[in-house]
Formats: C-alpha cells, sequence, structure tokens
C-alpha cells in the first residue's frame, strides 16, 4: 500500500500546483457548504480510460462542465479492486490563457478548442499487474457541441440580471479587496438551464488520446518505466432532447503490450444508449473488441444525489490482462469532485 | 484617500465617458452612482446599471458636463463570477474617458467563484473628479496643490 500512499501523494502534489496557478489565494473566505454545479454529462477521464479504469466502455463526447479532479474508487463494492485516482484540468487556462469575453468564446473556433481541452493524468492499482504502479495521461478534445452550455444566451441574461447589484454604493464607497457571497438567483439560473439542456436535442463529437505506463516492481528507474498501452478514439454523441435518451458512438484503436503477447493492436467500437433523469443516468452498451475478438456488454447507473460527488454501479464483463479469464463483474463505486473540497 | 482615487478631468472638455470590461468570459453586473457634495451632504446626481455580458464590455456617458462634476464622486459596485468551466481569474478594468483620452484607469486581476456554484465577487470603490489647470501642468504639482 506504501507506493499507492506515494503515487496519490504525487498526484495530490501535482493537483495542488495546477489547481493554484490560477489563484494563489482564495475568492473569500466565506464558501457555504453548499454549492450547485451542472454535474450532469460530465465526460470521462481519458486517463482512467486507457487504464480501463472508466465504469463504462463507450466514452461521451459532451463538453466538459466541470473539471478538477475524479476519485473513482470502488471500495463500496469490497473486491480486491483498489482506488483509483485522476486529476483532470485544462492546461489552457491553467497555464496563462485568456478569453476577451463570452463572445470570443462562441465565435472563434479555435480559442472554444482550447478552452474545452482535457488534461488528465491518473494512478490506479490493477490486480491484472499487482507488483506494478500504473499511471497514464490523456488528452481529450471537443471538436463540436451543439448543446455547449456557454452557447445558452438564456443564462446568459439570467446570470446578467441576477448579477446587478440591489443597493446603490455609497459616496465614499471603497470595497476594493471584495467579498464572496452567496446569489440564490445565480442557483436558480443554473437549475433553468439544467432543464433546457435536458430537454434539448444536439449532438457533439470529441476526440482523445491515452497512453498507459507501470513502474515495475514499484521503481521508478528509467529502465523500470515502461509504457503497455496507447489508445487513441473518435466519439460521438446525439441527445434526442425530451425524451431524455442519448445515443453514443465510439470507435477506439488500442496497441499494447501484455504479458501474453508483445505487440496487440485493434479497434474498440461500439454504441451505448442512456437514459437521463435530474437525478439518475442509466445506461447499456455493446461493443467488439477485435483484439479479444469479442462482442461485450455492459450496464451503468449513474445517481447525482449530493453535489459533486457521482454514486455508480456498473455490470460489465472484463478480462485478466494476465490469466486472459474473463469474469462478469458488478462494481459499485463514487466519483467525487474535489474542486469543492477545495474551497 | 489613496491619490488613484482621484481623476484629473478638463473642465472644457467634452462629456466623460466610462467604460467597463471584464475579460475570460466573466459576467459581472454593476452599479455607478454620481455623488456631490451639497451643503456638507452628499446628493445623489446619477445613476447607471452596467452589464458587461457576452461582450465583456459596456459604458455609459456622464450627463453632468465636466465643469460641473468637481469633488463629485463617482462610486460603484460590480457584482462578478466566472461563466466558463475552467476560469477562476479574470481581469477587470474602469476607465474614465474624456475626448478619446484616458484621464483614469483602475485596473484589477481577480479571482472570482463559478456562477454555477451560486456565488459571485462583490467589490466596489469610488473616484473623485478634479479639474485639470492646463495639459502643461505637472500632476506631481497638483497634488502639492490639494494636499
Amino acid at each position: 500500500m506504501e507506493r499507492h500512499r506515494i503515487s496519490y501523494l504525487l498526484l495530490i502534489s501535482f493537483i495542488t500546483l495546477v489547481g493554484y496557478s490560477q489563484d494563489s489565494e482564495l475568492p473569500g473566505d466565506n464558501q457555504g457548504a453548499y454549492a450547485f454545479k451542472l454535474d450532469y454529462n460530465v465526460p470521462e477521464s481519458p486517463a482512467f480510460a486507457v487504464l480501463d479504469a472508466n465504469p463504462t466502455t463507450i466514452m461521451r463526447a459532451s463538453t466538459p462542465q466541470e473539471i478538477i479532479t475524479q476519485l473513482a474508487s470502488n471500495f463500496l463494492s469490497g473486491n480486491e479492486v483498489s482506488p483509483g485516482l485522476a486529476f483532470d484540468f485544462n492546461p489552457y487556462f491553467a497555464f496563462g490563457g485568456r478569453l476577451k469575453s463570452v463572445k470570443e468564446y462562441r465565435n472563434n473556433y479555435g480559442k472554444r478548442f482550447l478552452a474545452n481541452l482535457q488534461l488528465s493524468i491518473a494512478t490506479i492499482n490493477s490486480m491484472d499487474f499487482p507488483d506494478d504502479l500504473l499511471f497514464s495521461g490523456g488528452l481529450r478534445a471537443t471538436l463540436f457541441d451543439s448543446k455547449d452550455l456557454i452557447f445558452d444566451e438564456e443564462l446568459g441574461k439570467d446570470i446578467d440580471n441576477a448579477l446587478l447589484p440591489d443597493t446603490d454604493p455609497g459616496p465614499m464607497n471603497s470595497d476594493d479587496a471584495g467579498t464572496v457571497v452567496d446569489n440564490p438567483a445565480l442557483k436558480q439560473a443554473y437549475i433553468n438551464a439544467k432543464t433546457r439542456y435536458m430537454e434539448k436535442a444536439g449532438g457533439s463529437l470529441a476526440l482523445g488520446y491515452a497512453i498507459a505506463g507501470r513502474a515495475r516492481d514499484n521503481s521508478f528507474k528509467t529502465d523500470s518505466i515502461v509504457t503497455y498501452r496507447h489508445q487513441a478514439w473518435l466519439v460521438g454523441q446525439y441527445d434526442f432532447g425530451k425524451s431524455g435518451m442519448s445515443i453514443n458512438g465510439m470507435i477506439m484503436y488500442r496497441y499494447e503490450q501484455t504479458p501474453q503477447a508483445t505487440d496487440n493492436d485493434g479497434f474498440i467500437s461500439g454504441i451505448a444508449l442512456r437514459k437521463y433523469g435530474q437525478k439518475l443516468i442509466l445506461s447499456a452498451e455493446a461493443y467488439h473488441n477485435s483484439i479479444t475478438e469479442s462482442i461485450d456488454f455492459g450496464g451503468y447507473a449513474e445517481a447525482y444525489l449530493i453535489p459533486s460527488i457521482t454514486l455508480f454501479v456498473s455490470l460489465k464483463k472484463e478480462t485478466n490482462a494476465i490469466t486472459g479469464d474473463e469474469d462478469v463483474i458488478l462494481k459499485p463505486g463514487i466519483k467525487w469532485n474535489f474542486s469543492q473540497a477545495k474551497k | 484617500m489613496p491619490k488613484s482615487n482621484y481623476c484629473l478631468i478638463d473642465p472644457d472638455g467634452g462629456s466623460l465617458k466610462v467604460r467597463v470590461t471584464a475579460n475570460n468570459g466573466i459576467r459581472s453586473g454593476s452599479i455607478f452612482v454620481l455623488w456631490e457634495l451639497q451643503n456638507g451632504k452628499w446628493e445623489k446626481k446619477e445613476k447607471f446599471n452596467v452589464i458587461t455580458g457576452d461582450d465583456g464590455v459596456d459604458e455609459f456617458i456622464l450627463l453632468e458636463k465636466p465643469n460641473e462634476i468637481e469633488n463629485d464622486s463617482l462610486a460603484w459596485s460590480i457584482n462578478a463570477c466566472s461563466s466558463i468551466p475552467n476560469v477562476l481569474r479574470g481581469e477587470f478594468s474602469i476607465t474614465v474617458i474624456q475626448d478619446g483620452k484616458n484621464r483614469w484607469t483602475k485596473q484589477s486581476s481577480r479571482l472570482v467563484p463559478k456562477c454555477s456554484d451560486g456565488k459571485q465577487l462583490k467589490f466596489g470603490n469610488h473616484v473623485i473628479f478634479k479639474h485639470l489647470i492646463n495639459d502643461n501642468f505637472s500632476t506631481s504639482d497638483l497634488w502639492k496643490d490639494t494636499e
């Protein structure tokens, strides 16, 4: 367990470094315990995907809503799979990129592309390689999203109206430092936006690349670190609107080196159907894996009961990379957005 | 009061325009009030709602003539939040413009909460208008006079 503590420590240090690259100080100290998030239809972490740590195989194509950190843990299942930690962030803003305005985001494809990049690093404990530390990195780009929330002009107007002060400043007003305060009208604006988002039909397209490696025998010497998997994928999504149904299609090229075969490559392609509710997302997927020459199925349920925390359970066929044995595994788990914990 | 809270204007120049900007997709809504000191009491003369919106910029023109606003205070209160998911910081500016010249500018880089969190950053300040004697008069000499 010691090596995993070390890897988490390294990852959390990196989180702290990048997370605070935009904020050398906190924007006020009066943060309430409750914070509303549009934690809905959030795309999967690319770094988790290459480690097969996501509960589903077919990924989503939507624009990232909120990217900081996801903790994926299967501790609820009580089986031998240990938790993993993925840190996702946007490199453009994290390293000083700027937008002129919301209008520039809407009108400038290049800036929008940069603003929606998702860079991801992760580490996980896997029984496939019990003596090694697994780590990964990935990049995901949204090519197109007709349901991008920033294009919701009604939300923009609602926010503007909510932001107008309700009292006039006095002649000697002097509050240059400023304070962060709650504004219930902003919460309501996003609740209304979420309803519109769910009822709107539209499509999105995203592509990604990720690489996974392992530190053999928990050693970080150069000759002990090997990459064992590369993958690149293209995923499309279409939401049907008021029915709350969504269809996703994905094609992924994967190259991997396993103990059984030094050079394996092939395509994983499939579709997923999702049913979105206010607090619950149900999903079923079917995909073909040309590496194992198999057609696999999976089921998935995701519940948003507490802001920033997602509970999920998946039922999925998995193949052990060492033994090649196939098992249908039930995985309950939790995803936690650390962006709230940081405050 | 810090010297930066004084704005030197030409009493014989054109109307004063005030421009507010917020970048990085940060949205802001604010109220600006022009106050005049009359018989030891501050009176409200003009009030403007300013919304930077999708463009990140908004402006208004003071109706009062420049030769009538010496020692008046322009005070503001701004609420702001970030509407772009990954943005935590942005730059704000308030500029007083007369005849195309920037008479006074206040810029600041601020951390702002996310609108989706239901939170806003509230901040404000004010500026006092002073008449510029002439364009060649040095600012430091003027401070000596005012202090």
